[in-house]
């Protein structure tokens, strides 16, 4: 049975530590076997912002382990729903909370980053909106400074981050290289300052 | 130096401890303007702004600040003899953490661009404020005394509690130093650890800018003003936390870069680093204010979102009737096609750190395209209409919002002119309020001196429309967070033809409520898809030299 399962943890707001939750997910993800679906999710919190990650997986007592094992370790918490209404969670309570609330709105599509998505290493470079949302589990395109008119390429620059809101899956474009569009999401996303 | 001293017109002694200044006394009003220092007239306006002379207080009299004055100034009646100067109030060296050149250096590039005045705005960070603050002083008072048509200020890139990058800087005196380095220590976001957006790191950043108004009150500096920078470029900077820090204290709190540096960013590869335009390249973060949409995190022909949506956040503040100015800088830090590099053993993060800078950069002979800045003056000028060609004249200016910027030298020169058909209130231009009676026209006068000559570039810039962009004035909003002005557009727009001195006219006709307006130029090469307003700047290649806009701060027409 498909479970939604993410972990908080304490760590800032900074694209180094949305990295590093990304990097965590996808290493369980991997030990997991793979897992289709891998999400972060903005945390927004009295102490200040943070992220979580999530993850879909058929193998939620194997995830338990690993996710329960690295939020005890960081000081996070973790939290496992599925589609039956089943709710689990353990590690620091704020955490475990942002956690359990992180799992929901991956499996209900209501908010989050999509890190990894099925046929994503299949995308090609280039391909039109039409396509997109024919071919891959894209539902809708935003289009940000795009004409709703224009029939443009999506250049995909080997980089794509889809998002969770409203139930759907949505990839949001931006004009590229006066023509084409790209994922809003960009790879380069100049850390600020060499980080300080 | 003593406070004590003597005047021809027989005035009593007057003992203040803090008086280092060596003039006559400032706050006396009965000493005319005309016997005081340039510096000490710009005091001595200051203080009459905050209400602390002028009413029979003598300032050792004073024990705090009062209520700051949040309104713009209003006409000086006098638009004639104002000193148009340019400048940069963004600039980095190598006592940045990702800096490179010598304060000589920037100085020196600025000056050959025709800047006028500069400020040098090293990162706030652990190692700047334990060292490089006191170490970048020296270079700086040396540029000062070997280039000495330049205006060389000392600054900081303030890492703003809970909140993104910001200019700070003081007029330069004998406690320019201690203040900054006081200020860096005890209220730097990064150096404090204040960088969560929580209630009380933003209250931080509050106290931050009421300290420096209180250093001002206190005369420890003349003058010191805070910008914001690249406002929009990670949405951390809320609505809410530019009305509190404006609030905080709006002599020091004067606006924000309408466009950010890094304008080179968006030059394609190979020739550039293919980037965004501003390096405007972020998504939303947990630590971005939730309202602001995806389109605010780009830029807009170079813009950043809050100045250049028409009816924004920007028109969102004016409309509340608050002096919040803009300006255009270079964010300089690695220059587009400079061949330096930091020199091999003194470029890194060790070496910084123990050193509180890099060494002196070292030519390759070979230009880096991949870079995103341009130099002070090479793309963006920050124009001020001065009172005179000093520090001072420089900061009243830009608290007083007599300020437009541009990309790329479209213009050379702008002067507004906004009076009332009545005839009996002073005219006003940028940043004043002009009051008028109620029924009467509004004429407005726009002189803008067109560009002769080549630019950086190498162009001869075309200016192609300016639009006249205004909105009512409606008074303070309920809504903390309010970022939109619905009542605010473009109110007419006036195409150029030919290339001489173009006059524009323009008469509100018997106006019965109070309004801003303002005003935006273009060489017309790009805009939005089916609009006249900017296009949003692709990623990876939009070329700034084909995409050039002016703007021009505010007058407010208060209608009584």
């Amino acid at each position: 049975m498909d479970c939604w399962i993410a972990m908080c943890v304490p760590g800032g707001a900074s694209l180094a530590a949305l990295a590093e939750v990304e990097h965590r997910v996808l290493g369980l993800g991997e030990a997991l076997g793979g897992a289709p679906w891998v999400v972060t999710h903005q945390v927004r919190a009295a102490e200040g912002g943070h992220y979580a990650g999530s993850l879909q997986t058929q193998r939620g007592e194997q995830a338990v382990v690993q996710f329960a094992e690295l939020a005890d370790a960081s000081g996070g918490g973790w939290g496992l729903v599925d589609g039956t209404g089943l709710v689990r969670g353990g590690g620091e309570e704020t955490h475990m909370a942002h956690a359990l609330a992180s799992a929901i709105a991956h499996r209900d599509r209501t908010e989050g980053r999509v890190v990894r998505f099925p046929g994503q290493a299949d995308l090609p470079e280039q391909l039109s909106l039409e396509e997109l949302v024919e071919r891959t589990v894209v539902e809708d395109v935003v289009r940000v400074g795009v004409a709703e008119d224009a029939s443009p390429l999506l250049r995909t620059n080997g980089y794509v981050r889809l998002e969770l809101a409203d139930g759907r899956v949505r990839l949001p474009v931006i004009p590229w290289d006066d023509g084409e569009v790209c994922p809003f999401e960009q790879r380069d996303q100049h850390p600020c300052c060499d980080g300080h | 130096m003593s406070g004590r001293h003597d005047h021809p017109h027989g005035h009593h002694h007057h003992d203040h401890g803090h008086d280092d200044h060596g003039g006559a006394d400032y706050s006396d009003l009965t000493i005319p303007d005309t016997e005081l220092r340039p510096a000490d007239v710009s005091r001595r306006r200051f203080l009459q702004a905050a209400g602390v002379v002028g009413a029979g207080l003598a300032i050792g009299g004073f024990a705090g600040p009062r209520p700051a004055t949040a309104a713009p100034g209003g006409g000086r009646g006098r638009l004639e003899g104002l000193v148009w100067l340019n400048g940069d109030h963004h600039i980095h060296t190598q006592y940045s953490s990702d800096g490179l050149y010598t304060v000589r250096t920037q100085v020196e590039e600025a000056r050959r661009h025709g800047v006028n005045w500069l400020v040098i705005t090293d990162h706030g960070s652990n190692a700047h404020a334990r060292i490089g603050v006191d170490k970048v002083n020296p270079d700086i008072v040396a540029a000062r005394s070997e280039l000495r048509d330049m205006l060389v200020f000392q600054g900081l890139e303030w890492n703003i509690p809970a909140a993104e990058h910001g200019t700070v800087f003081v007029a330069p005196n004998s406690n320019e130093l201690t203040v900054l380095k006081e200020f860096e220590q005890q209220f730097d976001g990064t150096v404090n650890g204040w960088g969560a957006g929580t209630p009380a790191n933003e209250q931080h950043a509050v106290d931050a800018i009421r300290w420096l108004g209180q250093q001002m009150l206190s005369g420890r500096t003349p003058s010191a003003l805070f910008l914001a920078n690249h406002p929009a470029r990670r949405g951390i900077d809320s609505p809410h936390e530019i009305r509190q820090w404006q609030e905080a204290d709006p002599r020091v709190a004067i606006g924000m870069e309408g466009a950010p540096g890094h304008q080179a960013a968006s030059i394609p590869t190979p020739n550039g680093p293919g980037s965004g335009r501003g390096f405007y390249t972020g998504s939303p973060s947990a630590a971005s204010f939730p309202g602001y949409p995806l389109e605010s995190y780009r830029t807009f022909g170079g813009f950043d979102w809050m100045t250049a949506k028409v009816g924004g956040l920007w028109d969102s503040l004016l409309a509340e009737g608050r002096p919040w100015f803009i300006t255009a800088n270079s964010d300089a830090h690695s220059v587009w096609a400079d061949d330096r590099i930091r020199p091999p053993g003194q470029d890194n993060s060790a070496y910084f750190n123990a050193n509180g800078r890099y060494g002196d950069p070292v030519s390759t002979g070979t230009p880096r395209y991949d870079r995103g800045d341009f130099w002070p003056g090479y793309y963006s000028r920050t124009w001020v209409g001065a009172a005179d060609r000093s520090y001072m004249g420089v900061m009243d200016a830009l608290r007083a919002g007599r300020v437009w910027v541009g990309h790329g030298d479209l213009i050379d020169g702008l002067v507004v002119t906004v009076r009332g058909s009545g005839g009996s209130n002073p005219p006003g231009t940028l940043g004043e309020k002009v009051t008028v009676g109620r029924g009467e026209d509004v004429h407005l006068q726009v002189r803008i001196t067109p560009r002769r000559t080549p630019n950086a570039h190498g162009d001869v810039p075309r200016l192609a429309r300016v639009d006249l962009i205004s909105g009512p004035v409606t008074g303070p909003t309920g809504d903390r967070d309010a970022m939109s002005a619905p009542a605010t557009g473009v109110t007419k727009s006036f195409e150029v033809r030919g290339g001489g001195e173009m006059v524009i006219n323009h008469v509100f006709r018997a106006v019965d409520r109070s309004f801003y307006l303002r005003l935006r130029g273009t060489d017309g090469n790009v805009s939005a898809p089916g609009s006249i307003e900017p296009r949003q700047d692709p990623v990876g290649n939009s070329d700034p030299w084909q995409d050039l806009w002016f703007y021009a701060n505010p007058v407010f027409v208060d209608v009584v």
